[in-house]
């Protein structure tokens, strides 16, 4: 027990890659901003595609919803200009709880109103967001209070991971009780559906496409599990990017594939870098 | 800050956090539970602060979808359209700029209506369904039609949604419709 205590209240691990994470996250977020202005006028205005009706259920939950039940144009606009400020104030390393706390509010309320446009990766980024929220905070003067603090990041970083790893497990649970998936067809049948495929995809041999689909099955069902494991990384991470940039960029998940991406930067380990390590060293870093 | 306290600090982060991820597990795992009361719990907790839904690519998509529609003009009905194929083009066509969400927003609502329309059979309807997933639909193709044809509210409009795959062809014909 004292071994874990030690671990969770004596330093705040990761901060590199956490800053990393951060960065990643924040730029991610920008994107979506911009992507949001492009498509202001199908998603915000008043000849918007997105369909809406008033929600309320209790304050804790209407507060998530406060876009879709108050819904107006500058409304609109003053959430996406939040999330645009915040995230800059993220990347420019000030922000704190509370910077972090009304991002989190800010992103899931557009999240919420644009409900029928969701993707996994908006769901995960929920959840980053509300982690986020007490990654590294600023110091305070009482070493009581950044005790208290030290902790939490670290939980939270925890917690990310496991959120992460959950993600995978009930995702490769979902297809290990699926027959397409069993039977080695689901990639397969997937590419011959336009939305998901083209002609490069199409021409894929179907014994190809098989392997691709018990590879990521088992993929899906390790990587919670040897994530944890440094030798194993390299192979997970790189098998991974590679199908998420094919799900973004070659089946048109864009948002997600980013996500999911991001993710990885959590558990690299930057001590495990040789490389960095040796940079440093070699000039007094 | 003594080290009990620590502990005790420790095991209650760490309760809240297991109780959490185990509300999300079975929010998310479909597993029938003997007592039901910890699905509606789930339920409860996770809706909508911490939702997720990890069912991805399962089942595996195997059918082709089309949103065909067509409008009145002052010459009678506009040539028929595949709007969904449409926007799946345009965002084929650029990945980073393109119309993602439009294409997810046509698309999901088109899945959650043939949902809706499961076990039935090819046919036409003379009236509008009543179903709130055709009622979402209709109000997304109506602001398409608006936003990208200029169709101006009121005009009579009609939709054919086809489904089909290498063993079957499904196809609904929506009649007499009203833009919204």
């Amino acid at each position: 027990m004292n071994k874990i205590t030690t671990y969770f209240f004596n330093t705040q691990h990761q901060p590199k890659e956490i800053g990393w994470f951060r960065n990643a996250l924040y730029l991610f977020l920008l994107y979506k901003v911009f992507l949001y202005l492009v498509q202001f006028n199908a998603l915000f205005s008043d000849n918007r595609l997105v369909y809406h009706s008033v929600k309320q259920v209790n304050i804790i939950i209407d507060s998530s919803f406060f876009l879709n039940n108050h819904y107006s144009i500058s409304l609109a606009i003053i959430f996406i200009s939040a999330v645009a400020i915040l995230s800059l104030i993220g990347l420019f390393k000030k922000s704190n709880y509370i910077t972090n706390a009304l991002l989190w509010f800010a992103v899931i309320n557009l999240s919420n109103f644009l409900y029928p446009v969701n993707t996994g990766g908006d769901y995960l980024l929920n959840q980053l967001l509300l982690f986020n929220c007490f990654l590294l905070p600023m110091a305070s003067n009482y070493l009581t209070i950044n005790d208290l603090k030290t902790v939490l990041h670290n939980t939270s970083l925890l917690a990310l991971k496991i959120q992460i790893c959950l993600a995978y497990f009930i995702a490769a649970y979902y297809k290990i009780t699926d027959s397409s998936w069993i039977e080695g067809i689901a990639v397969y049948q997937t590419f011959q559906v336009p939305e998901f495929s083209n002609s490069l995809f199409q021409s894929i041999p179907y014994s190809v496409c098989m392997a691709l689909t018990y590879f990521t099955t088992i993929y899906q069902l390790s990587f919670p599990f040897l994530v944890w494991f440094r030798p194993f990384k390299i192979y997970l991470f790189s098998f991974g990017i590679l199908q998420h940039l094919f799900i973004g960029f070659g089946m048109g998940l864009v948002s997600f594939g980013l996500v999911m991406i991001i993710c990885y930067i959590l558990f690299l380990k930057y001590d495990y870098l040789p490389l960095i390590s040796q940079i440093e060293q070699n000039n007094n870093i | 800050m003594n080290q009990a306290f620590k502990r005790i600090f420790l095991l209650g982060l760490g309760l809240i956090i297991g109780i959490h991820f185990l509300l999300i597990s079975v929010y998310c795992l479909p597993i029938s539970y003997k007592d039901n009361k910890l699905k509606v719990i789930s339920y409860a907790y996770v809706y909508p602060l911490f939702h997720q839904n990890w069912c991805l690519f399962v089942p595996a998509p195997s059918a082709k979808n089309s949103i065909f529609v067509r409008y009145q003009t002052k010459t009678g009905y506009a040539a028929w359209q595949d709007i969904l194929s449409n926007e799946i083009e345009n965002h084929k066509k650029n990945r980073i700029l393109g119309r993602e969400s439009i294409y997810l927003l046509l698309s999901n609502s088109l899945i959650y209506e043939f949902v809706a329309l499961s076990g039935v059979s090819s046919r036409a309807y003379i009236e509008m369904p009543k179903n709130k997933d055709f009622e979402v639909l209709h109000y997304e193709i109506s602001q398409y039609l608006k936003s990208n044809f200029d169709v101006q509210k009121g005009m009579p409009c009609e939709y054919l949604l086809v489904s089909s795959n290498t063993q079957s062809t499904d196809a609904y014909y929506f009649k007499s419709l009203i833009v919204n």
